[in-house]
């Protein structure tokens, strides 16, 4: 399952390198610098030991909890008319418009403005505002992105106009979609992108990340004109299944009250219960009566009733491992590794830095699923064989999306209130050419915007906060997934258990000083 | 089977508390700092805390623009002379001190953008 992925990752890494004329490793990976002082010892202890308090009490609950395929509270937004109005057509159109600006926006500043990233608004934009600032929206707020995406917002354009010349409603070449790509090409994508943000040495630089715009571009509209739009957003286009992924966690969600709709969609949006939940397609079809926006708890998007696809696991997993791989990347742990494999690797014509830190994402990667393989498989036998490996794989990994949330959120505060701050500043003079738009050209950076203290605790208990959620989810789920009690309960040891782990090692990464960017 | 988990708490809030205290009047701080064979002598992780007045005093056996990433002060140090960076530490964090340039001629910039830069060490602010 995984195989097919490792055979493409060679191909378009280089015809990737290829295509930007891949440059020495002059700089540090990524892009803006952190500042962050490592979590004491004490704090990161304390952390620490409350996971495992708290999954022993979670354990004393769910001894005593019965199995729920239910529903949980919900509440309809739209019964306020000021939300009604902001849910309307004229605001969300006006929030695309403004998002296609900025796409074109980035673009042309990528490819005209100032070469310095410092003083071209694409990277603080692409980098810190769009990537890790729209990634805490959908997790804490709700699936923006399913609004702004301003590709999806171009060809619909486009399919009006061309609606207007041809009579047909939908642009598409209508080609049928193999099933058994599942969401490999958003996998594929996605991993790609990883690689451009976390080992790419000049993905900071301006023009790169302008032909990397137009290049997305152009798959993505590739892949809606030959599969159709709504099946590319669900199968290909990365972002959206990413900012999907994260937004399950959110506590708002868009339904359809009558399931009937959702059978007109060429989308298979119903779920296992028949519900209509967060497809876009439909909600954007149907009249206003049967449409809710939902506000409800956090997290309970992610408890599936049925297991998710391989394709959708692995995308899960490598969502996983990047984010904690961001965070190893800056220890001296790495340093060190890097430091013995540089000597072992031969020189690459100049690349070497690039291939050690390819080669660190990809056997990351790689541990981090053979590490969920074998906890699922433990999990398998712990359950009584009613499941094989791959089925409690694809059953529980949604449930470990918490403690990779709590983790980003920790990880990226500072950074995104200070890295984002220029922003400001850059917005009067997006080109560094000199102009004032706005009048806020002179806003300099305050450093001192978030105590180390503030953030330690808020790191900390973020962080305790998504394992205390995971352990509930992963519960629940149990709970669904076998039919028997003891079966379930018996289960859930080594997923406690793993995720203990994984929210040691997300505390123990925060625990380190940083030595590199 | 509660108690455990109780004690497990009670001590996670002994932790958090002991992180969370510290204090005392804020002091200046004087660090003299040599840059020799293109290294920074000695311990390569230097501390104050939040409030402290700092002087870093540096010296160098070559010329050198010495930059503290964050507060964003970056001065040239050429041999035989002392160039003090002086400062309060009013922003918690860990920034980086970094080289450029080293034997270039003043206000070259451009080729120290190209050579990336040394990393001499870091200079910590820790909350008070």
């Amino acid at each position: 399952m995984t195989a097919n992925l490792r055979h493409l990752w060679p191909a378009i890494l280089l015809a990737l390198a290829l295509f930007l004329g891949l440059s020495p490793a002059a700089m540090a990976h990524g892009f803006g610098e952190r500042y962050d002082l490592p979590v004491p010892l004490g704090l990161y202890l304390a952390g620490a030991g409350a996971a495992v308090a708290l999954s022993f009490v979670a354990i004393g609950v769910f001894v005593k909890a019965e199995a729920s395929h239910g529903d949980y509270p919900r509440f309809n937004l739209l019964r306020w008319r000021l939300v009604g109005l902001i849910a309307g057509p004229w605001f969300s159109v006006s929030l695309r418009v403004a998002s296609v600006a900025l796409l074109v926006l980035v673009i042309a500043t990528g490819l005209y403005g100032d070469r310095s990233p410092t003083l071209n608004l694409a990277p603080t934009f692409v980098w810190v505002i769009w990537w890790v600032g729209l990634a805490y929206v959908s997790a804490l707020v709700g699936n923006l992105w399913a609004i702004l995406n301003p590709w999806k917002a171009i060809f619909e354009g486009v399919e009006v106009v061309a609606g207007w010349l041809t009579g047909s409603r939908r642009l598409s070449l209508d080609v049928s979609y193999p099933a058994s790509w599942g969401v490999w090409p958003g996998v594929a994508l996605f991993i790609v992108f990883a690689w451009i943000e976390l080992v790419f040495p000049d993905s900071a630089r301006p023009s790169n990340i302008a032909k990397l715009a137009l290049a997305y571009s152009a798959i993505t509209w590739t892949g809606m004109l030959v599969f159709g739009k709504d099946r590319w957003l669900r199968s290909g286009e990365a972002f959206s299944l990413v900012f999907g992924l994260l937004s399950r966690f959110s506590p708002t969600e868009v339904r359809m009250t009558d399931p009937k709709v959702c059978k007109k969609c060429p989308a298979d949006c119903l779920d296992a219960e028949g519900r209509c939940v967060n497809c876009y397609h439909c909600f954007h079809e149907a009249s206003s009566p049967q449409r809710e926006l939902n506000l409800r708890p956090y997290g309970v998007g992610l408890l599936s009733s049925r297991p998710v696809t391989p394709s959708m696991m692995v995308l899960v997993v490598a969502l996983l491992a990047t984010v904690s791989f961001d965070g190893v990347l800056a220890t001296s742990t790495w340093a060190s590794i890097q430091n013995s494999l540089f000597n072992a690797f031969p020189s690459f014509d100049g690349h070497r830095l690039t291939v050690v830190d390819t080669a660190g994402l990809v056997g990351f990667g790689a541990i981090i699923l053979a590490v969920f393989g074998a906890f699922s498989w433990l999990m398998s036998l712990a359950g009584g064989k009613e499941h094989t490996t791959g089925v409690i794989a694809r059953y529980f990994v949604l449930s470990l999306l918490p403690i990779a949330l709590g983790y980003h959120l920790a990880h990226f505060l500072t950074f995104l209130l200070i890295q984002g701050q220029p922003i400001i500043p850059l917005a009067s003079d997006p080109f560094g050419r000199g102009w004032d738009i706005f009048g806020t050209t002179d806003f300099k950076t305050n450093i001192s915007i978030v105590g180390a203290r503030f953030a330690w605790f808020l790191a900390v208990i973020a962080i305790v906060i998504g394992h205390v959620i995971a352990v509930y989810l992963a519960h629940v789920v149990a709970l669904r997934a076998f039919s028997e009690r003891k079966h379930a309960l018996r289960s859930q040891y080594p997923m406690l258990a793993l995720m203990v782990g994984y929210t040691v090692l997300s505390l123990w990464i925060l625990a380190q000083p940083i030595v590199a960017e | 089977m509660i108690k455990k988990p109780m004690a497990i708490l009670a001590l996670a809030a002994v932790g958090l508390l002991t992180a969370a205290c510290g204090g005392g009047d804020p002091e200046s701080v004087s660090i003299d700092l040599e840059v020799r064979g293109r290294q920074l002598v000695g311990n390569d992780v230097l501390s104050a805390k939040k409030g402290d007045t700092v002087a870093l005093n540096w010296t160098s056996d070559e010329s050198v623009t010495i930059h503290l990433h964050g507060y964003n002060i970056e001065e040239t140090v050429t041999p035989g002379e002392t160039t003090t960076f002086a400062f309060t530490a009013d922003a918690e964090g860990h920034f980086m001190i970094e080289a450029h340039g080293f034997g270039a001629a003043d206000g070259d910039h451009h080729a120290e953008e190209e050579d990336g830069g040394v990393t001499l060490g870091y200079f910590d602010v820790l909350p008070r």
